[in-house]
C-alpha cells in the first residue's frame, strides 16, 4: 500500500510521518519547551511566549508538506521562532520592548512585582554563567543562546537569524573570550 | 565542539533552565490549544467552502450539461470520432439537469482552471491549456490509462457512470481520466491522474482510504445531512482531541450561506496515480465511495 514519503531528520533520528497532524503530535513532543523558551527568551513575556510558540506549530503544521527535510526539524522550528519573535518585536516600540534579552527578562520581572523582580536577582546571582552573559553586550546574547542551549550549528544560526554564518562564528569567538575573561576574573577575586 | 565548550554548554543550559525557564514548559494545555486552532482552521475552511458550494453544485450541474451539450452532437452517426465511445455500458446520456450551461467544458487548448495544479481545490474538471480531453469508453479508458485505472464498488443510492473522458497533451497520449456520475440532482466527478508525488492539502481533514492518507474538505447542505467521515479514521495520532477529527462546521461556527445539496472533494494517492473525488456528495459519501475503489499498486 503506497503511502506518502515520510521526514526523517537525521539530527533528531525521528521518522516523522507525512501527515501533519500525527507530525506535529511529535514535534509538539519532542521540541515543544525549547520553542516556548527561546520565544521567553526572545520576547521576555510568558503570554507573548506562550501565543507565539503556538503560532510556531501552527506554521509548521500548515508547511508541513513542504518541509524538504534539507535540515532538521529543530533547526527549522526554531528558525519560525525566531522570525515570529522578530515580527513581534517589530510590532512594538522600542521604547516598549528592549532588544537586549536580558532586559526583556528583568522588565518581566518588573511587571511581576517588586517581589519576584528580587527573587530573579537573587537567583541570577547565584547563576554565575548568565549573570556573566547579561553583562555581554545584547548582540552576544543571541548566538549564545541557540549555540549552547538550543544546540544548533553555526550554518543552522545563521539560516535562522538571516546573519552570514562568518558572522555568527564571530560573535560567537569574541562572546566565548569575553566570557571566559570574565569567568577568570571571578574565579581570581573570590 | 571542543571539551570547554561543552563545559559551557553544560553550564548554560543547567542555569538557563534553573533559573529562566524553570516554569516554561508547553505542557498539555497549550498543545491543546494548537490543536484547537487548527480544528477552527479546519471549521473555517469547511465554512469557505460551503460559502462556494452554491457555485459548486452550479457548477456540477451547468459541468454535466455542457458535457452532454458538446458530446451529443459528437454521438451522431456522422461526427463521432472513430475512437469514442459515449457512455458505452453507463446507461446512456440522461436528460440535461440544468439549461443553458455554456461552455465549461472546451474541447482543444482550451484555458480554464486547471484541476490538476495541485494544492488548491478545483471547481469540477477543466481543461488545461494545451490539454485535449477525449470522451473513452470504460473498456478504451482503461487500455489508455493502464491497468491503475479502476471505477468505485459502491455509489450513493440513485448515482450511475454517465461519462468518461480522457486528458492528454499530445495525441494518443493519456495523463489522466475522469468519471461523471450523476442522480437526478447531484453530480460527482472521479479524476485518476499519473503523478510520481502525492498532492497535499494540510489544511483539511486526513481520512483513511485503504491504508492511503485521503485529504478531505466537505461541507453540508443547508438544513441538515452533515457529513463528517467515520470516527477514528481522521488519520490523528492516538490521543488526538476531538477536534482533530472534526470536518464539519461546529454549531457555534457563523451560518454561512448554503445550498441545498452538500460539497466535498476528496484526494489520495497511491501507486503513482493521484485521485480526486468532487461534487454534491456528502463527506461521508466520499470516503465511502474512495474506499471502494481497488487502490492502483506500483506493480501497475
Amino acid at each position: 500500500m503506497e503511502r506518502p514519503a515520510g521526514q526523517v531528520d537525521r539530527n533528531d533520528r525521528v521518522d516523522y510521518p507525512a501527515d501533519p497532524s500525527a507530525a506535529l503530535e511529535i514535534m509538539m513532543e519532542r521540541h515543544g519547551n525549547d520553542v516556548l523558551r527561546t520565544a521567553f527568551f526572545y520576547l521576555g513575556d510568558r503570554h507573548l511566549a506562550e501565543d507565539v510558540s503556538q503560532e510556531v506549530f501552527l506554521r509548521a503544521y500548515r508547511h508541513w508538506t513542504s518541509f524538504r527535510g534539507d535540515g532538521s526539524v529543530k533547526a527549522w522550528l526554531a528558525k519560525i521562532t525566531v522570525h515570529l519573535c522578530r515580527d513581534r518585536l517589530r510590532l512594538k516600540s522600542a521604547s516598549e520592548v528592549p532588544a537586549d534579552p536580558a532586559l526583556l527578562r528583568q522588565d518581566a520581572g518588573r511587571a511581576a512585582g517588586r517581589g519576584a523582580e528580587e527573587e530573579a536577582m537573587r537567583r541570577l546571582g547565584r547563576a554565575g554563567l548568565l549573570r556573566h552573559l547579561a553583562a555581554l553586550p545584547p548582540h552576544y546574547h543571541e548566538a549564545l543562546y541557540l549555540y549552547y542551549y538550543l544546540d544548533l550549528s553555526t550554518k543552522e544560526i545563521a539560516e535562522a537569524t538571516g546573519a552570514p554564518e562568518g558572522t555568527v562564528r564571530g560573535r560567537l569567538s569574541r562572546a566565548r573570550e569575553l566570557l571566559a575573561e570574565r569567568l577568570q576574573r571571578e574565579e581570581r577575586t573570590s | 565542539m571542543t571539551r570547554s565548550d561543552r563545559e559551557l554548554a553544560r553550564r548554560f543550559k543547567e542555569e538557563a533552565d534553573e533559573f529562566w525557564f524553570r516554569d516554561v514548559r508547553f505542557d498539555d494545555a497549550l498543545k491543546q490549544k494548537v490543536r484547537d486552532r487548527i480544528g477552527k482552521e479546519r471549521a473555517a475552511g469547511a465554512r469557505s467552502m460551503r460559502v462556494r458550494k452554491t457555485a459548486l453544485g452550479a457548477l456540477a450541474l451547468a459541468s454535466a450539461a455542457a458535457l452532454l451539450l458538446v458530446i451529443v452532437p459528437q454521438v451522431s452517426p456522422d461526427r463521432q470520432p472513430a475512437s469514442t465511445v459515449i457512455l458505452s455500458g453507463a446507461g446512456g446520456p440522461g436528460p440535461s439537469p440544468a439549461g443553458g450551461a455554456g461552455d465549461v467544458l472546451v474541447m482543444e487548448g482550451a484555458t480554464t482552471p486547471a484541476p490538476f495544479a495541485g494544492g488548491m481545490p478545483s471547481e469540477g474538471p477543466a481543461v488545461r491549456e494545451g490539454v485535449s480531453w477525449t470522451p473513452l469508453s470504460a473498456e478504451e479508458a482503461a487500455e489508455a490509462f493502464g491497468p491503475g485505472l479502476a471505477m468505485p464498488g459502491w455509489l450513493p443510492d440513485g448515482f450511475s457512470l454517465r461519462q468518461i473522458g480522457a486528458f492528454g497533451e499530445r495525441e494518443g497520449e493519456v495523463f489522466a481520466v475522469t468519471l461523471m456520475y450523476m442522480s437526478e440532482d447531484r453530480t460527482f466527478w472521479l479524476t485518476l491522474r499519473k503523478a510520481g508525488r502525492p498532492e497535499f492539502f494540510p489544511a483539511w481533514q486526513t481520512v483513511d482510504i485503504n491504508g492511503a492518507v485521503g485529504y478531505l474538505n466537505a461541507a453540508p447542505p443547508a438544513g441538515g445531512m452533515p457529513a463528517p467521515a467515520e470516527a477514528g479514521t481522521d488519520g490523528a495520532p492516538p490521543g488526538a482531541p476531538p477536534t482533530e477529527a472534526q470536518g464539519t462546521v461546529p454549531a457555534s461556527a457563523p451560518e454561512a450561506p448554503a445550498a441545498p445539496w452538500p460539497a466535498a472533494e476528496l484526494h489520495w494517492f497511491a501507486g503513482g496515480v493521484q485521485y480526486e473525488l468532487q461534487g454534491a456528495i456528502t463527506g461521508e459519501e466520499a470516503v465511502k465511495i474512495a474506499r471502494s475503489i481497488p487502490l492502483a499498486t506500483e506493480e501497475n
